[in-house]
């Protein structure tokens, strides 16, 4: 029996988004955007379905004068990549 | 990347390239620190034995302060990243800085203690720095860094074959092979994965 896969998880901007927060500590909007060549309007979207689900916070500040957001997964959403990569293996039979 | 939805290879394919990208992207910056310690301490060393040579007073030692003041500025300007670059910070960046935070505050204590008791500093402070190096390398999992980690450790006996100033241009020869070159090599494979 497959387990179900979370749909949230289940999409390639918000994988992408979680995959690259799992290794790292914080990171901020124009890196996610750089590794994830995703456009600016796209990426704020499922960041804020991210955020609003818990998996992510997203503090908004400052460098010098430059505005910056900076995302951190959450022991939520680690838990849910956990489970979702547990639900994975499932499927390609490991 | 448009919101697509995945299969399950693909899925775990695209959380093994990313993870992959993100420590690749934690190399890179790397190869900057050891550039700019490796060749300002072959410079101050040199310098100094230069001028002790040819003045023969001993108070050009404190030109050894000049290397965490000059070396320190030039971190600050050269590896901070540019503002229109994405900022991340990972937990091995912290745990990096954290090992060189406490070994450079060793060494300094070592240094300002050596004018005033007898201390082979300049041996202490190549076990600290390539200690930092071999550390370093290891928590990065670079086989270059570690290498050279190990090689300075292994190369800082030979100042006891050399007595006074000339002990300078070992000093200075262990930074140049175990320092500045590794910093090239790994400069060199930052330039090609770009």
């Amino acid at each position: 029996m497959f387990k179900e896969l979370n749909p949230l998880l289940h999409s390639e901007l918000r994988l992408a988004v979680m995959s690259i927060l799992i290794g790292v500590e914080e990171a901020d909007f124009v890196y996610l955007r750089e590794q994830t060549h995703a456009t600016a309007g796209n990426l704020s979207v499922q960041i804020d379905k991210l955020q609003k689900a818990g998996y992510i916070s997203v503090e908004k500040g400052f460098k010098g004068r430059m505005p910056r957001t900076v995302c951190r997964i959450t022991d939520c959403g680690r838990d849910a990549f956990t489970e979702y990569v547990d639900a994975l293996s499932g499927y390609i039979g490991r | 990347m448009e919101q697509n939805q995945l299969t399950a290879r693909q899925s775990i394919d695209l959380i093994a390239r990313t993870i992959n990208n993100t420590r690749r992207h934690i190399e890179q910056g790397v190869y900057k620190h050891f550039l700019i310690w490796g060749y300002l301490t072959t410079v101050i060393s040199l310098t100094i034995w230069a001028l002790a040579r040819s003045t023969g007073n001993m108070a050009v030692m404190w030109l050894w302060f000049a290397l965490p003041v000059t070396g320190g500025g030039l971190v600050l300007l050269t590896c901070r990243t540019p503002r229109d670059h994405g900022y991340v910070r990972t937990d091995i960046d912290r745990a990096i800085s954290h090992v060189w935070l406490v070994l450079s505050m060793a060494c300094l204590v070592a240094s300002v203690s050596s004018y005033f008791i007898g201390l082979p500093i300049l041996f202490i402070v190549i076990l600290l720095m390539f200690s930092g190096t071999a550390i370093t390398g290891l928590i990065i999992r670079s086989r270059i860094l570690s290498t050279a980690g190990f090689t300075g450790l292994a190369l800082s006996v030979q100042l006891f074959f050399v007595h006074g100033i000339d002990q300078c241009l070992v000093f200075a020869a262990i930074f140049l092979l175990a320092m500045v070159v590794p910093g090239h090599m790994l400069r060199h494979r930052a330039n090609k994965n770009r």
